[in-house]
């Protein structure tokens, strides 16, 4: 799930431009499953959360149903964008929120990209 | 071949609004019963573009939609440069009204969506005598949002090392619903990319803290003098369902649409969607 949203992220254009521009590490966890997406020198990257990934600066937690409905090429009302969750209860943030809103149009375009027909 | 001109127009009115002169733009079409528009926060009167050019809604509405000074092609007043612009209920209204009596408005239908449908509630209770009725998009009487905490302190919306414009759209791009089309939901995005600095979190100083309606004074809002019908999308998780029928529990011989599919931008982001729904109100009020 993560490889494939790394890919499909890779291969945007748009979204390799906006990274040219953003140095940021943030954390995504799904149930018990947690990696660190990093943004830097126009790529995206994923990797394990652990002692060899950089600090997040921030990290979004849902369950694991929360984030394959948000999947879904429709998902269903609450589930469709990630400020959604969070209002709905069904996610989590943590850490620093400046850093996630002044990145937000690219980290919801790369989260975009969980789904296979993606959304911004 | 001759190209496709709209039939809209666009004006300039000069507005004297709590002492303050006001260069404000707006745009109007048909011929019938007035239909003033307000658009969301932190956007502009191009929203209701699609209504605008809509034959069948211009054949029995005058339809006028303005931006709200600070938006679009409205200035800011002299000596903005030296204040933080705030929306609150007092200058919304002033300015509504302002705009209703240059124009000699006779008893209009107000429409309003998501701050607009929070202003066609206010008017509705302090001014209903002066509107035929009023319509609510994504209305509600106020909420806490859980976001707020997080985002209280940092004014995002606005600082030197943020981009506002596409912080602006970043944060509302999840209120449009994942079935309306790329087109639409691009367009109503760029309205928010091209916001004036501060205008956005402006206008959220009246959607958040000083319109707040959760306060008795829904009431007093007496849909015999003003009928009042609300609209929401089931994808709107701003101003839920839940959150329009909070204001239908306070106010009796309201009415009520659910409309399946649209977000918090229903005319903006799927006007074709959107117009089924509205359509009929519109025919009720115009036979009423």
């Amino acid at each position: 799930m993560i490889d494939e949203m790394v890919d499909r992220a890779n291969a945007d254009p748009v979204i390799r431009r906006q990274a040219h521009f953003v140095r940021l590490a943030f954390g995504l966890e799904a149930g018990p499953a947690s990696w660190v997406i990093k943004i830097e020198n126009g790529t995206v990257a994923a990797m394990p959360a652990g002692d060899n990934a950089p600090v997040p600066e921030f990290t979004l937690s849902a369950d694991e149903a929360s984030w394959a409905d948000f999947a879904l090429p429709v998902p269903p009302p609450g589930t469709h964008d990630v400020l959604a969750l969070f209002e709905g209860g069904r996610l989590k943030i943590s850490g620093e929120a400046l850093p996630l809103m002044r990145n937000l149009m690219v980290v919801k375009a790369v989260l975009a990209k969980l789904r296979q027909k993606e959304r911004a | 071949m001759t190209a496709m001109i709209e039939a809209v127009t666009g004006h300039y009115v000069h507005l004297e609004i709590s002492g303050r002169s006001y260069r404000v733009y707006f745009e109007q079409a048909g011929e019938g019963i007035p239909l003033l528009c307000l658009h969301t926060a932190g956007a502009d009167s191009r929203q209701y573009r699609a209504i605008l050019n809509d034959p069948e809604i211009l054949s029995r509405y005058r339809v006028i939609a303005f931006d709200l000074p600070w938006h679009g092609r409205s200035s800011p007043p002299d000596g903005w440069q030296n204040e933080t612009y705030q929306l609150t209920t007092d200058s919304y209204m002033a300015t509504i009204l302002a705009f209703k009596e240059a124009l000699g408005l006779e008893r209009p239908v107000v429409m309003g969506c998501s701050i607009g449908g929070r202003a066609v509630l206010h008017l509705a209770i302090r001014h209903g005598k002066l509107f035929r009725a009023a319509i609510g998009l994504e209305s509600h009487a106020g909420y806490d949002p859980l976001m707020h905490p997080l985002i209280a302190d940092i004014g995002y919306l606005h600082r030197p090392d943020v981009n506002g414009q596409e912080a602006a759209a970043a944060t509302v791009s999840g209120l449009i619903s994942p079935l309306s089309p790329d087109p639409e939901r691009w367009e109503t995005l760029w309205h928010y990319m091209q916001g004036g600095p501060g205008a956005f979190p402006g206008d959220l100083y009246y959607y958040m803290v000083d319109g707040d309606l959760r306060n008795g004074l829904l009431s007093q809002l007496d849909t015999k003098i003003c009928p009042l019908f609300l609209l929401t999308g089931d994808y709107d998780y701003s101003a839920t369902v839940e959150r329009t029928q909070e204001v239908l529990r306070q106010v009796p011989g309201a009415q009520f649409r659910l409309m399946p599919g649209l977000g918090h931008f229903p005319m903006s982001e799927n006007p074709k969607l959107f117009m089924s729904y509205l359509r009929p109100v519109l025919e009720e009020i115009a036979e009423g």
